[in-house]
């Protein structure tokens, strides 16, 4: 038993076995085993904002790492895990994908969210639908660490009812070679600001039934006609943009997928892009819960029997949330409808909404104005940033509704004659 | 003939009260006892005694055998009766029938009907919701068909409490065609007593059996007892309801500061008021009684205003459900251990200086799982309060009617 | 995260599937009213064949003493579908705090001696502790223990007492002049013993009145020394009411989901309404994140006696019990209400089971103490 064998720990059988031994010695011969964020007071980023806020320049920087690490893993062999070998990818199960992410998880390797969407979305929704040439000129680049890519979704008349997009494809079979033009509005786009290539799910047929009329289409995003514009939230800073399409053209080789196809590419994107809650996000969580004790003790508030129930609650509510997600891991995929993560995602939300409220009862005056103390005020962020994540990927009602019907099998609502867009 | 009921209508509220409390020190029947028949015979008495003196039906016209009352004056007439813990009519139909036949009936029925249901010499019950008719109650299909003057009545009603003793029923039931639904539905008195009447008795959580079922079988009901014009019934009914609901709760809402006292004469006994939390939670169900009557007296400031009841007087009954429910897990909680037991124990029967035992809290924490299901469910009053009160657009697939 | 928590063996789902089928058949709803009506409360010929024909009640208990010694995490999958129906039998009281106050004693000669009878079903046990103030606390007891020839005699009352009234063996937390200690009655023949059973809200689960007027019983373990053992076993039987609720919890959601899809109103399913859809799933978050904790609790405690120097892990059972308990009661007991309410008037009924469900959950609530006790004393064992 080499060194790591908590990681080794996760191997199943000898296959996974050998690949997490390779898959630790690539790791650490380039970064240090993680230290959890320290929750120590005083000491280092305050680490409240729930979404990252940050300037262009610290943006593209990270961005650059990012891809830096990415064409490290590729060139080792861990770039594609799943991905076809015709196109460099290393063929293997989604078991040991997520195995890869568990061990690199634990390694202080950089920051990979810019790839995020490009890596888990994007790419596999070309490879999912997506010609042979499509993949090797789109998809294969972003796990080589060439390129990043974007989502171009939502829409401000288009959020949780994602199947009501306006943005309009219109084909035009030229002289030229067949394209499209595209005109619309996207929101809530991250990466966009430094994103080669977007997704985007595009009317293309008004006439059709709402779900029938859409296609997908692959954006590179230095066509003529796109302007990003940074999304100001209720924090204060910019954590998404908006997306203006004007007469973009596209050639039909960018289309992914039918001709009304779109749906289709979508729900699949959509899919993955609701994986497992991280353990990062209940890292974060216990850490703010290890501060508040400190704050509580800091304002002498830790004999305070209400304070020492909420405190006590809110452990219970995230160890259990912990051993939810652990639970659910262990029952047999089959076993499951899919939408159980919803669940993870409601406790989630939910426990982050609590932590910011029980910050708020301890800070008192100083959650109202900003005393300049390491850990105060910037509580804020952290409960706005929770109000948030009832709303993003998915809002509460949404993923009860699909709880409810998926998970319990209870009624769908009559359908209302479909109004024509 | 009963003598004329006194008009105190000109009464400042002082000296109404000071009268009415005078009154009540002479002829307070005391507590009512335990065992049923007993009790019920002591709850009609008591309801004979009011009547003979005037002292009941704060609202309704003298000429019935009411008080007439403003109503602040009615405000203070519920509140000196809750607290003298005078004992509560026999059954709470009473409350939907008068108003009823005071606005729909006419003359002659008023004339044989209302004194004696006063008087409670003549008990009724409700008859609205079926087995299929819950929520959803302009659905339902007891059907009434005419045959010369006379209408004969087949079908089945629920959730009927006391049946098993009344006289007289209120009921609704379908002369329409199937699928006609709130428009075709007619309001019918129906003795009790009549051939093909058949009543089952319902035992409900708490062990009691408060409510029953009623089976309808070729029961034959004059025209002359029909209520308002055919088809108007559930018309009728529905303003019926809505009216002395907000009433009714403003009466309930000037109770609850007598029941809070009781929360909190029990805390005290159990020695829960030091505890920060427990603390706490007393001061929240104090604060909620509190805005329950202070939103009772809004109603009624914008009735006396010539108005109606308005958005609050839904949100009360809402209201007034949710609160019944946490004022009594909150007992529960303060009962401690005691919580796990019957209300039969002796632990909890002892009675106290305030009032009858502990174990009317534990009684009181199941029936009121009841309400919030009871006289519209929670959902359905959120819905009501969404699309009438707010404007939101209704369920895109919903009927017309509910 | 402990390696293989939750990860349930195709053993252990059989086993569920066995202890299931057999409450289906020995434990419908039906027997379940009967029971409650009898002054037994249970059925000694089912409780028999729970022994022989299953081995439940020596499952999880020691291979020495002639139980079975499966895991604790084995016990709750038996007390998970136990609290699923309802089953009106001795067993948490016997099982876990009658065979757990003589395991956590450390007396090897009462573990030999009456071990064996609770392993095979024939001896009843059950643990009193609490007094009229209701707590659990060996500090709050006042029955006095006072020395009698080669033993002790107990005066003084219990309440609370489960299936007190009913149970062979009386395991008795008194104050002897070392302190605190625990005590061996015998109940037949037991000269100055009086049980009576209370009623209860939840008719399903038995407990009663104990009065002993200077009623001889056999010392267990250290005298003055029960506190600890006491506070260890309390930790055991709330992890496996835990375990009991997440069950129960399970079968509320599955009964209201069931109604929600059948009762037509408006002309369509009432789950079909979102509001029926949106509690629906919170319940559901409930149930799965109690069942989390309850077994989460499991396996703490069975990590704690695979190693039993561990201290961590033994520190880890307080910590899991106390947030299970407090946990799964709000749970259950939210779940239950909710039931009723989906439900409706039907709900309301003494005929419907929803209303056992619920007073089994506010029974359990307050059962071992409330949920706020629980996260205070979680909050002390994390030196919050």
């Amino acid at each position: 038993m080499g060194p790591h064998p908590d990681l080794l720990a996760l191997a199943g059988d000898d296959a996974e076995r050998a690949f997490v031994t390779s898959a630790i010695e690539f790791v650490a011969a380039h970064a240090p085993r993680r230290e959890p964020a320290s929750a120590a007071w005083g000491r280092g980023p305050e680490g409240l904002a729930l979404f990252h806020e940050t300037t262009d320049a610290q943006e593209r920087a990270e961005a650059d790492a990012a891809r830096a690490w990415q064409r490290k893993r590729w060139d080792a062999g861990f770039g594609w895990i799943t991905g076809p070998p015709a196109h460099g990818g290393a063929g293997l199960p989604a078991s040991m994908d997520r195995l890869y992410r568990t061990v690199e998880a634990a390694f202080d390797t950089p920051d990979m969210n810019p790839l995020r969407i490009g890596l888990g979305t994007v790419s596999p929704a070309i490879v999912g639908n997506g010609t042979d040439e499509q993949v090797a000129a789109h998809a294969a680049p972003l796990h080589r660490g060439e390129t990043i890519a974007c989502q171009l979704f939502s829409e401000p008349e288009a959020g949780s009812d994602l199947a009501g997009v306006r943005t309009r494809g219109t084909f035009a079979d030229g002289p030229d070679r067949p394209h499209w033009t595209i005109t619309g509005q996207k929101v809530w786009t991250s990466n966009a600001t430094f994103a080669d290539l977007g997704l985007a799910l595009v009317r293309t047929d008004p006439d059709a039934a709402k779900h029938r009329g859409l296609t997908m289409f692959l954006v590179p995003m230095d066509t003529p006609g796109i302007e990003v514009r940074p999304l100001r939230q209720m924090t204060g800073g910019a954590s998404f943009t908006e997306v203006f399409l004007n007469d973009v053209v596209l050639d039909d080789h960018l289309r992914v997928g039918e001709r009304g196809g779109g749906w289709k590419v979508a729900t699949a994107a959509l899919a993955g892009e609701r994986k497992a809650v991280g353990d990062r996000s209940h890292d974060a969580n216990s850490r703010a819960l290890t501060l508040l004790r400190t704050l509580a003790s800091r304002t002498g508030q830790s004999g305070d029997a209400e304070i020492r129930d909420e405190w006590a609650r809110l452990y219970s509510r995230l160890r259990v949330a912990r051993f939810q997600q652990q639970r659910m891991q262990q029952i047999p995929e089959q076993k499951l409808s899919g939408a159980e993560r919803a669940m993870d995602k409601l406790l989630l939300a939910t426990n982050q909404k609590l932590l910011g409220e029980l910050a708020a009862e301890l800070l008192g005056p100083a959650f109202i104005a900003d005393p300049g103390d390491w850990g105060t005020f910037n509580w804020n962020r952290w409960l706005m940033g929770a109000l948030g994540y009832r709303i993003a990927g998915g809002t509460e009602e949404i993923l009860k509704t699909m709880l409810a019907e998926r998970v319990l099998a209870l009624p769908r609502e009559p359908k209302p004659r479909e109004p024509r867009t | 003939m009963t003598a004329e009921v006194p008009d105190r209508s000109g009464l400042d509220e002082h000296t109404f009260a000071a009268r009415l409390r005078e009154w009540l020190a002479e002829h307070h029947p005391g507590r009512a006892p335990r065992d049923p028949g007993e009790r019920l015979a002591f709850l009609r008495a008591w309801q004979a005694t009011l009547t003979e003196h005037g002292w009941v039906a704060p609202g309704w016209p003298r000429r019935w055998g009411g008080m007439e009352l403003p109503l602040p004056l009615q405000a203070v007439y519920h509140r000196e009766m809750a607290t003298a813990r005078t004992p509560v009519p026999p059954t709470n139909a009473t409350g939907i029938v008068g108003p009823t036949l005071l606005m729909h009936g006419t003359d002659e029925q008023r004339e044989r009907w209302i004194r004696p249901m006063l008087r409670a010499d003549e008990l009724w019950c409700q008859g609205f919701s079926e087995p299929e008719a819950g929520s959803d109650l302009a659905s339902l299909r007891t059907r009434a068909t005419l045959q010369g003057d006379t209408y004969r009545v087949d079908g089945h009603k629920v959730w009927t409490s006391h049946a098993a003793v009344a006289d007289r029923m209120l009921a609704l039931v379908r002369t329409g065609p199937p699928g006609s639904g709130s428009r075709g539905i007619t309001c019918l008195v129906i003795d009790m007593h009549a051939p093909g009447v058949r009543v089952s008795k319902l035992r409900d959580m708490t062990g009691g059996a408060h409510f029953a079922e009623v089976d309808l079988e070729g029961v034959e009901v004059p025209v002359t007892d029909r209520i308002g014009e055919p088809e108007q019934g559930w018309t009728a009914a529905r303003a019926t309801l809505g009216h002395e609901r907000s009433t009714s709760l403003t009466a309930a809402a000037l109770r609850y500061q007598r029941v809070v006292r009781d929360l909190v004469e029990l805390a005290r006994r159990r020695d829960r008021t030091t505890d920060a939390q427990d603390r706490d939670r007393l001061a929240r169900i104090v604060t909620e009684a509190r805005l329950l009557e202070w939103n009772g007296r809004r109603v009624l400031a914008q009735v006396l205003d010539g108005g109606t009841p308005g958005p609050l007087s839904s949100v009360s009954r809402l209201q007034h459900g949710q609160f019944e429910q946490r004022l009594h897990e909150c007992a529960l909680e303060l009962l401690g251990a005691d919580g796990m037991l019957d209300a039969r124990d002796p632990r909890l029967s002892a009675q106290t200086a305030t009032g009858p035992g502990d174990g009317a809290w534990v009684r009181g924490f199941l029936r009121t799982r009841a309400s919030t299901i009871g006289a519209g469910t929670a959902e359905i009053q959120r819905s009501t309060i969404a699309e009438k009160v707010l404007g939101l657009p209704a369920d895109a697939a919903q009927r017309e009617d509910r | 995260m402990t390696s293989g928590m939750f990860a349930f063996s195709a053993e252990q789902d059989e086993l569920r599937a066995t202890v299931r089928r057999f409450l289906a058949e020995r434990s419908p709803e039906s027997e379940v009213r009967r029971l409650m009506e009898t002054e037994q409360g249970y059925d000694p010929g089912v409780w028999s064949l729970m022994a022989g024909q299953l081995g439940l009640q020596g499952l999880a208990l020691p291979e020495k003493v002639g139980g079975s010694g499966f895991s604790f995490v084995d016990l709750q999958i038996v007390l998970e579908e136990m609290g699923r129906a309802l089953l009106c039998a001795p067993f948490l009281s016997s099982v876990v705090l009658g065979a757990q106050a003589l395991l956590t004693s450390g007396d090897d000669s009462a573990v030999a001696r009456w071990l064996p009878g609770i392993a095979d079903g024939s001896t009843v046990a059950t643990l009193a502790v609490t007094e009229a103030s209701g707590s659990w606390d060996a500090g709050d007891v006042a029955t006095q223990a006072a020395p009698a020839g080669d033993g002790y005699a107990l005066t003084g009352e219990k309440l609370f007492v489960l299936d007190g009234h009913v149970a062979d063996l009386l395991l008795v937390m008194a104050l002897a002049p070392e302190g605190a200690s625990l005590f061996a009655v015998e109940a037949t023949g037991a000269t100055g013993l009086t049980r009576e059973k209370m009623p209860t809200l939840d008719a399903t689960r038995t407990q009663a009145r104990v009065r002993f007027e200077a009623t001889p019983a056999v010392l267990v373990g250290d005298a003055g020394g029960a506190a600890g053992p006491l506070e260890r076993t309390l930790d055991l039987a709330a992890a496996a009411l835990a375990a009991e609720q997440a069950g129960g919890a399970r079968r509320v959601l599955e009964t209201a989901v069931e109604y929600a899809k059948v009762r037509e109103q408006f002309g369509r399913p009432i789950g079909s309404f979102q509001a029926i859809k949106h509690k629906a799933a919170d319940m559901l978050l409930a149930v799965e994140s109690a069942t989390s904790a309850a077994y989460a609790a499991g396996w703490a405690v069975d990590a704690a006696s695979a190693d039993p120097a561990d201290e961590g892990a033994a520190a880890e059972v307080g910590v899991l019990a106390s947030l299970a308990k407090a946990y799964c009661s709000e749970a259950y007991y939210q779940c239950a209400a909710e039931n009723i309410q989906i439900h409706g008037g039907i709900g309301f009924t003494w005929e419907h089971p929803a209303h056992l469900y619920y007073k089994r959950a506010k029974s359990s609530e307050i059962m071992f103490g409330t949920p706020r006790h629980h996260r205070a004393r979680l909050a002390d064992r994390l030196g919050f």
